[in-house]
């Protein structure tokens, strides 16, 4: 099902129609609900009051006529026909109460008359009238009678008659014109659409409101409405009057057997009603008009700033809309919408202006083509245009083999080849002026709400299969010297692992020849030690030995008790002299035996870290005391116990010492090396070897730590000294060594070493230490 | 379905009858019989369910005391579209109304217009009751063999229905002296609250007549009755029959008694239709009618008649004349060619203030 769309302007005057019918439909539907069965009411309670109005007045009129038959009778009773006469005929007349006045005698005979308009009424007198209806009536009450409508014999009239009998049994009758009777309704005829009747004995309607419409046209003797009222029950509101529904009000008249019966037609038929259905019918109509009229104005006014918004938007994509304003309207949603889409467009067209500077800013030839029009071009940038040697002018709108280009039917199978929305393929293209020229065209189906567009780059490859025939030539003289090259390095390679193992075989003399130069040192130091007490010892066995002889000689001069005593002295002291050396040698050899020891066995166990450094000092003495650098330690004795590798450190502190003394002392003729020690304030204990040497060029104090990294090559440094150090401090005790350095103000050293050594150090940690050992 | 077809029904244009008659002035008391009669017919026929369920409408309108406010009556009767119309009551209106029925081609069937004149003609009015030329010869007839030889006619000039009792006076005239009798000078006079009835009398009484022949209304024949019976109390009187009706026993009282009257219907027959009607007629208005009343019923029955048995094509007048006879209520009613009843007059005398037929 198709959705029906309509303009904007039919949507609004449709929204103000339909309101507008809406709402009279509601307000005319509640108005009648509320008004009819009010009017019907109203009109019913005005009806009873108009009848009861009509009948007052008969009554009155009747009263008077009454009263005036009722004096008369006073007055002519008894009296001779003559002197009765004037006084009738005083009494009738057109403009009188009474249109004929007649004196009957006790049996009917008349013996007075007066008639209007008729000057001789004697040929009257004597007549019997003791048939009439009213006559007769009188002779069954005494007081006055009315008879309904009757047609009079005397005058021929249709009159309504009154009688009385007087007390001497003479009977007075007066006749009133009908008439003059109806004349009361004139003045009561009621609006609302009413009429009321006069209905008489007979059922006759004899006047009504209507100017007569109703008199003589009917008979309602026996209508059922009637018929309730004269049997004196109360008449229902509601009838039916010749078969339509009507309201009704009957009020019997005093006197008289009549009846009125005031009527208004109910529902539709009623005036009122009928008028206020109209009115509401005119008020829907005009509100109908009304709007007819301003709905399209309105919707009109409200849909020309959409309207111009629209058309606004129209040229906003092409260049008529540049520099044109938007418009603005007395609608602030409206206006919001211009301002948007103004924002919108400008944005559009920025995005426009960028894609067309891109697009022509490209060294890529690009046209695009509309697929539904065989292929011809709506766009080429600039780049194309150079390629191709046309103006843009000359090719928008024309398709390539128009422009001569492709050939005929070329673009056709180059779109029946296209699989998907992309595709590239190498063709050959003519330019402007004839060459032909290879491309690879790259193509895109572009599919918009209202085009089929087909991007094609074409890329001339003529520049690019040259390079790439070049290339081709290129790589394949390059594998050719990439296996020659490879050949060479394959052979340097085997070169150079030969090397490295020569390498490494120098390292390890280098090793063995630094340990046996250390074990020689160490050798010449013990010696030397042992020298001093072992010479003196010697010397004083010596002596001893002097004494002795020069005893055993003045012994062979004779023995003299001097003599003897000078021996004795003589080999006590040479005794003694021998003793404390000899027991000074035992000492050196013992504390030897136990740096020994500790550098042989990697032996873990607890120590005071001072008594290491104490034994590292005697050790290494020997080899001081021969030079002009002084040691000082301050590390406290006790306090620093570790749980460690005692040789590990030792060998450690040696090597700090000894590199003081040979690159930080060197050329030097004092210099201090201060040792110092304590506990952090984490709890860790520090070890600081200081020196005020000359310090380490920065250069070399990143590198100091590598192996055969050395100032003294070739003058004694093996560069392996500080390198197995650190490996035996960070690897072995779990610490850190660490170095900072001024030049020419010296080199500090400094461990941190945890109180107790890593358990998980391995054999071939432990044995790789040990046999680094220097 | 059914309710279908009582909407199609529904949906019928009713059968309008127009009653045209005097329901105002004198000549009121034929006109409210007259209209009484047509309106119980078509009242008891719409009980009985219309004709072939087209309801019948009474419109009726006051033919008033002049020719032109008649016309206007009729014209407003053939505005209404009526099919058919009942009366006029008298022959003075007839002659005035009946062109236009010829022209609108609605046949007019009147209870009681016997003027000669409007007999014997191709026209659309049709007479119920005997013509006047008729009546006039049944009473020169009735009176001739009841031994008058001299009577006196007083005759009624009032314009209103002058046609009547002038064509009445000379056909009854006519008869009378084809018969041998003697017509003594008559007396003309116009019905007024002025006239002076016993200076009528006076001039007919004065070539001794041996019988007083009334041609005038109702209240005139009363009141020239109360003169000649004070004037010649045992003088035989007699009143044409368009004065014959229930009015005049009513108004007369015992001044017209004796009178001898020919009336179109028998007031005192005692067939089983009329009787019922008579019923229907108290019932419905409270009174007795009078032979108006019969002769509209009778109209209004024959007209529905006529017009279910009418043919394609042909119209109410000559469905009227051709599917007859009718059924009266004392009778079959049979128009002739002319759509006129050749029926005679059924003549009584007034006895204990009613209508005693003649042996």
């Amino acid at each position: 099902m198709t959705r029906r769309v309509w303009s904007l302007r039919t949507h609004l005057s449709a929204l103000l129609l339909v309101t507008i019918v809406v709402t009279a439909s509601i307000v005319a539907f509640t108005a009648l609900v509320w008004k009819v069965p009010r009017t019907e009411r109203d009109s019913l309670v005005a009806l009873q009051r108009e009848t009861d109005e009509v009948s007052t007045r008969l009554w009155l009129l009747l009263r008077a006529r009454q009263t005036r038959l009722e004096m008369l009778g006073s007055l002519v009773r008894g009296r001779a026909a003559a002197e009765v006469v004037p006084l009738l005929q005083a009494n009738v007349g057109p403009s009188r109460q009474f249109q004929g006045l007649y004196l009957l005698t006790a049996d009917g005979r008349v013996e007075a008359v007066a008639l209007a308009g008729r000057a001789r009424s004697d040929e009257l007198v004597g007549d019997d009238l003791s048939s009439s209806s009213l006559f007769q009536s009188t002779r069954e009450r005494r007081d006055v009678v009315w008879s309904g409508k009757y047609l009079s014999a005397m005058s021929g009239r249709n009159i309504v008659g009154v009688a009385q009998r007087l007390a001497n049994g003479q009977v007075l009758i007066g006749e009133i014109a009908q008439t003059e009777l109806l004349r009361t309704l004139q003045s009561a005829a009621g609006g609302h659409g009413s009429s009321i009747w006069v209905v008489d004995q007979a059922g006759e309607v004899i006047a009504d409101t209507e100017n007569g419409r109703q008199v003589g046209r009917f008979n309602l003797y026996n209508w059922p409405a009637l018929q309730t009222a004269r049997a004196g029950a109360p008449v229902p509101t509601q009838a039916t009057w010749r078969g339509q529904r009507v309201q009704i009000v009957v009020t019997k008249v005093p006197v008289l057997d009549w009846s009125l019966v005031g009527n208004v037609p109910a529902g539709w038929r009623h005036p009122a009603i009928r008028a206020f259905v109209i009115d509401v019918a005119l008020a829907f109509a005009g509100c109908l008009v009304v709007g007819l009229l301003i709905a399209p104005f309105w919707a009109q006014r409200m849909g020309r700033g959409v309207r111009n918004i629209l058309a606004r938007a129209e040229r906003a994509t092409s260049d008529e809309g540049h520099g044109l304003s938007w418009p603005r309207s007395s609608v602030s949603e409206l206006n919001a919408l211009s301002a948007d889409l103004e924002r919108v467009t400008a944005t559009l067209q920025e995005r426009e202006q960028k894609f067309h500077a891109i697009f022509n800013a490209t060294p890529i030839p690009m046209a695009v083509t509309d697929i539904d029009n065989a292929l011809r071009v709506v766009d080429v940038n600039e780049a194309w245009c150079a390629a191709f040697g046309f103006l843009r002018e000359e090719v928008i709108g024309r398709n390539g083999e128009e422009l001569g280009l492709s050939d005929a039917g070329q673009d056709v199978q180059l779109m029946e080849h296209m699989d998907g929305d992309t595709m590239s393929g190498d063709f050959e293209l003519r330019l402007r002026d004839g060459r032909r020229v290879p491309v690879c065209v790259f193509m895109r189906r572009v599919r918009l709400a209202a085009a089929n567009w087909l991007v094609c780059a074409p890329v001339d490859v003529g520049p690019i299969r040259r390079v790439e025939a070049e290339l081709q030539a290129l790589n394949q003289q390059l594998e050719a010297r990439v296996a020659q090259r490879t050949q060479d390095l394959s052979a340097s390679n085997a070169q150079l692992t030969q090397t490295a193992e020569q390498l490494h075989l120098a390292q390890d003399e280098l090793v063995r020849s630094d340990k046996l130069a250390a074990l020689g040192s160490l050798v010449a130091g013990v010696a030397h030690e042992l020298n001093t007490p072992l010479g003196n010892g010697l010397m004083a066995v010596s002596t001893t030995v002097e004494a002795t002889q020069r005893f055993r000689a003045s012994m062979a001069s004779g023995l003299r008790r001097s003599d003897l005593h000078l021996l004795m002295d003589s080999v006590k002291q040479g005794v003694d002299i021998a003793q404390r050396n000899l027991a000074r040698a035992a000492s050196l050899v013992q504390s030897f035996k136990q740096v020994a020891v500790d550098q042989t066995s990697a032996q873990r166990r607890s120590f005071e870290l001072g008594e290491v450094v104490h034994e590292m000092l005697v050790s290494l003495r020997p080899s001081l005391n021969r030079t002009p650098y002084r040691i000082e330690v301050d590390v406290p004795a006790t306090g620093l116990r570790l749980d460690s590798y005692p040789g590990a450190l030792g060998q450690t502190i040696g090597n700090l010492i000894q590199n003081a003394v040979l690159h930080g002392f060197d050329g030097r003729a004092h210099g201090t090396v201060r040792i110092t020690g304590g506990r952090d304030a984490g709890g860790r204990i520090w070890l600081k070897v200081q020196d005020d040497g000359r310090g380490i060029a920065p250069e070399f104090i990143e590198r100091i730590f590598e192996p055969f990294m050395t100032t003294r090559q070739g003058r004694g440094g093996s560069g392996l000294g500080l390198h197995i150090s650190r490996n035996a401090v960070e690897s072995l005790l779990g610490g850190s060594l660490g170095v900072h350095s001024v030049p020419g103000q010296g080199t500090c050293f400094e461990l941190h070493l945890p109180d107790v050594a890593p358990r998980d150090a391995t054999d071939a940690q432990l044995h790789a230490v040990a046999g680094e050992r220097v | 379905m059914l309710a279908l077809l009582l909407a199609g029904c529904d949906a019928k244009a009713p059968f309008r009858i127009g009653v045209l008659a005097g329901v105002s002035g004198r000549a009121v008391a034929t006109g409210e019989e007259g209209r009484n009669g047509a309106m119980l017919a078509v009242e008891q026929r719409n009980a009985a369910g219309g004709l072939a369920g087209r309801r019948m409408e009474l419109l009726v309108q006051d033919n008033g005391s002049d020719a032109q406010t008649a016309r206007t009556a009729m014209q407003a009767l053939l505005d209404a579209k009526v099919d058919a119309v009942v009366g006029p009551f008298s022959s003075f209106v007839a002659v005035a109304v009946l062109p236009m029925a010829d022209d609108a081609q609605v046949p007019m069937l009147s209870p009681n217009a016997t003027s000669s004149t409007l007999v014997g003609k191709d026209d659309q009015l049709l007479l119920m009751g005997a013509s006047t030329r008729d009546a006039t010869r049944a009473y020169a007839a009735l009176l001739w063999q009841r031994g008058h030889r001299r009577l006196a006619m007083a005759t009624s000039v009032e314009p209103r229905n002058a046609v009547y009792y002038a064509t009445w006076r000379d056909e009854f005239s006519v008869a009378f002296r084809a018969l041998g009798g003697e017509l003594l000078p008559g007396a003309s006079f116009t019905a007024t609250t002025d006239t002076v009835y016993s200076e009528v009398v006076r001039q007919l009484l004065v070539g001794q007549p041996d019988g007083l022949v009334f041609v005038c209304q109702v209240v005139d024949a009363v009141r020239l009755a109360k003169q000649a019976r004070r004037d010649a109390p045992e003088l035989p009187l007699v009143v044409s029959d368009g004065a014959a009706t229930e009015a005049l026993l009513r108004l007369g009282g015992p001044a017209v008694e004796g009178i001898l009257v020919g009336q179109p219907r028998d007031m005192q027959s005692a067939a089983p239709a009329y009787l019922a009607f008579v019923n229907a007629y108290q019932e419905r208005f409270g009174r007795a009618p009078g032979y108006p009343a019969v002769m509209a019923y009778e109209a209004v029955t024959a007209l529905a008649q006529a017009q279910t048995q009418r043919r394609r094509g042909q119209s109410l007048q000559q469905a009227l004349l051709q599917r007859g006879p009718y059924p009266g209520l004392q009778g079959e009613i049979a128009f002739d060619a002319f759509g006129d009843v050749r029926d005679g007059l059924r003549f009584a005398m007034v006895r204990g203030g009613r209508f005693q037929a003649l042996p």
